[in-house]
């Protein structure tokens, strides 16, 4: 009987602190959203700059592509799902090379302004796990079958660009 | 939005079809062992008709098992069939309403997205075997194609807060176990508080609608648990129990990496017992074993390819290993499984950190700061439940509670390992990160309601310590 009169109010007592202390928690960090605008798998993976959706954009945009330099995401390249590109059917990649240092070229802001896909990707500079990934093409780009280059654009950026607009680029057609 | 409402039906009224062929008597039961009988039904006909080339076809198939079973068992019961049914149905549109309608969107992660990724596969009718590495290996095969019963290109939103609802189902009639013979009154003041504190926390309202696999591994040992119970109580296991908990097992294997494991874990109390048979232990034994060949045979997974054993051969292997705590060698060992498994448990984790001693203080400190630094989301409540448990130390104990006890101890250090293991893997053994993603702060989905119906077992044996000595065995 004694313990119940103690136990009893202690309860309600350590009920009441631990809800109050654990709303404050939860405002902090709310569990879920209210903004399902599809249902789609495919743009529910494209959304919110996933770090590993940039072959499924490719993908919704071009039947067949083939990406290169793309290199080994734990040295001097950039994550990209050759895995994704493969089950969406649409296309090969060669990691082989690392992507071409464009850090040095003053006109790559003219690039990254032509950028139809600000995304995220794995990387490991300065320690970072993420760096920004730009998926770069113009008009000129066939959409039955296109080439798509990794370049470094800064210090924690990457792109995907398109081959022969690339080309043009570099050769000072931009 | 049709196929979602068809599938939800097939999958709410079939699992309702499922647990009264199974004789399950209590609502609170029924619902969350249906769930487990149309996972089954799904993994029993896609496995089937994989093969064939037929996976497109074998979700038409499914639902429509499903609705017969469910029209046969309506034709047998009829009116008395209603009380199991209000609550599946009602979960399901409440569920259907959440997601489609209001539009709740899952906490959008890495592993989610991988599962959809899994689904799309799964709904083109592809190959698995493209999904053969660990990063896509690891979400399992059971739950997406649950999810993948969706519309072709989307996925079955509904089931995940189903399935929420489900785990507390089952967590209401562990509850109803624990807390026989109790009055309103302890009952109130033992389940109003852990209930509350429960659901303040964010991590418990994140689980509702996040698209993983931690709910039905959650739904599986909740259900085999009280199973077990009741077997242990009567003395005896039925055969419709025993169909209940191949079906368990069977979705074990199939579910997560570790559930293999978990699954000989959770059935160590009935292990122990001396009624239950040799037979019914081995096959419990092998139906993870089964499934889980079944999912790497289907992905042409590198643990198959690793062996270099045609899916045959890795499934006899399996098997040979699986059945092993059933020989007549380890009876004197069954007996007190539970106690040598805490112990081991807790020596290999002891050992670890001796060991690597850097990667797995990092981690204890990692686990400390998401648990009771609150980083990651459970706010106070494991540090509530210590208290429950520590205040709830006491003489005696019912039969079931007693188990519970040493259950949730196990688990506890059983999900410790599993994540050391898992990062042994991959390098070095350790315990996690701090944040809410980490997947150790996830798995405690698996066991919290355990946990938490267990800890609320121990403050109302404290304000009747007398039940205990009448039902302690």
């Amino acid at each position: 009987m004694r313990l119940t009169k103690v136990l009893a109010p202690a309860l309600v007592v350590l009920t009441l602190v631990t809800v109050f202390s654990n709303f404050r928690i939860a405002f902090r960090e709310i569990p879920f959203g209210i903004t399902q605008t599809s249902y789609e798998v495919e743009d529910i993976l494209t959304s919110a700059k996933w770090v590993s959706s940039a072959p499924i954009f490719l993908a919704q945009n071009f039947e067949q592509v083939k990406v290169t330099n793309v290199g080994d995401q734990t040295k001097n390249g950039f994550g990209f799902s050759a895995q994704i590109l493969e089950i969406w059917k649409a296309g090969t990649t060669d990691a082989s090379q690392d992507p071409i240092d464009l850090r040095a070229n003053v006109s790559t802001y003219k690039l990254i302004a032509l950028s139809k896909v600000n995304t995220k990707t794995y990387c490991i500079q300065r320690q970072r796990t993420f760096c920004r990934m730009d998926v770069i093409w113009d008009d000129t780009a066939e959409k039955t079958y296109a080439e798509f280059v990794g370049v470094r654009t800064g210090e924690r950026t990457y792109a995907l660009v398109e081959a022969k607009l690339l080309e043009r680029f570099i050769a000072g057609g931009l | 939005m049709i196929p979602e409402i068809v599938m939800m039906l097939a999958i709410a009224l079939g699992g309702v079809a499922i647990a009264r062929l199974l004789r399950v008597e209590s609502a609170w039961l029924a619902f969350p062992a249906g769930l487990i009988g149309v996972m089954a039904l799904r993994g029993a006909t896609f496995t089937l008709m994989y093969p064939l080339g037929l996976q497109l076809a074998s979700k038409w198939v499914f639902a429509a098992i499903a609705f017969l079973l469910f029209a046969w068992v309506l034709w047998q019961e009829r009116r008395s069939l209603l009380r199991f049914i209000w609550l599946p149905l009602g979960m399901a549109a409440l569920a259907f309403v959440a997601t489609r309608a209001i539009g709740i969107l899952h906490t959008g992660h890495s592993d989610s997205r991988w599962i959809l990724i899994v689904v799309h596969v799964m709904q083109q009718g592809d190959s698995l075997e493209i999904l053969s590495d660990s990063n896509v290996f690891k979400r399992g095969l059971i739950f997406p194609l649950m999810i993948a019963l969706g519309e072709t290109k989307e996925f079955l939103t509904s089931l995940t807060p189903y399935s929420f609802a489900a785990l507390t189902s089952a967590g209401v009639a562990l509850a109803q176990l624990l807390l026989k013979g109790y009055s309103k009154r302890t009952i109130w003041f033992s389940v109003v508080p852990m209930v509350a504190v429960l659901f303040s926390v964010t991590m418990w309202w994140r689980a509702i609608f996040y698209v993983n696999s931690h709910l039905f591994m959650g739904v599986l040992i909740t259900v085999v648990l009280v199973v077990s119970l009741m077997a242990i109580r009567r003395g005896s296991l039925l055969n419709t129990e025993f169909a209940l908990l191949l079906m368990a097992t069977y979705g074990f294997g199939m579910v997560r990496s570790e559930g293999i494991l978990i699954s000989l874990m959770v059935l160590l109390p009935l292990f122990s017992q001396t009624f239950v048979k040799r037979w019914h232990m081995i096959a419990l034994l092998i139906a993870p074993a089964v499934s889980f060949t079944v999912w790497v045979t289907f992905y042409d997974n590198y643990i198959l390819q690793a062996t270099g054993l045609p899916w045959f051969g890795f499934l006899l292997a399996l098997c040979l290993v699986s059945v092993i705590p059933a020989l007549k060698w380890f009876d004197w060992l069954r007996q007190h499984a539970i106690s040598i498994g805490t112990w081991a448990l807790v020596a290999v984790l002891a050992v670890l950190t001796i060991f690597f001693t850097e990667s797995m203080f990092k981690g204890w400190y990692s686990q400390f700061v998401n648990l009771v630094g609150t980083k990651g989301l459970w706010g106070y409540l494991f540090v509530v439940l210590a208290l429950f448990f520590v205040v709830g130390i006491a003489r005696h104990y019912t039969l079931e509670h007693k188990i519970m006890l040493r259950m949730s101890g196990l688990l506890f250090l059983a999900f410790l390992a599993s994540k050391t293991l898992d990062d042994a893997a991959l390098g070095k053994p350790g315990l996690g990160r701090i944040g809410w993603a980490d997947s150790l702060n996830r798995m405690w989905i698996h066991i919290v309601v355990i946990l938490a119906v267990t800890a609320i077992a121990s403050i109302a044996n404290k304000f009747e310590p007398k039940i205990a000595m009448e039902r302690e065995r």
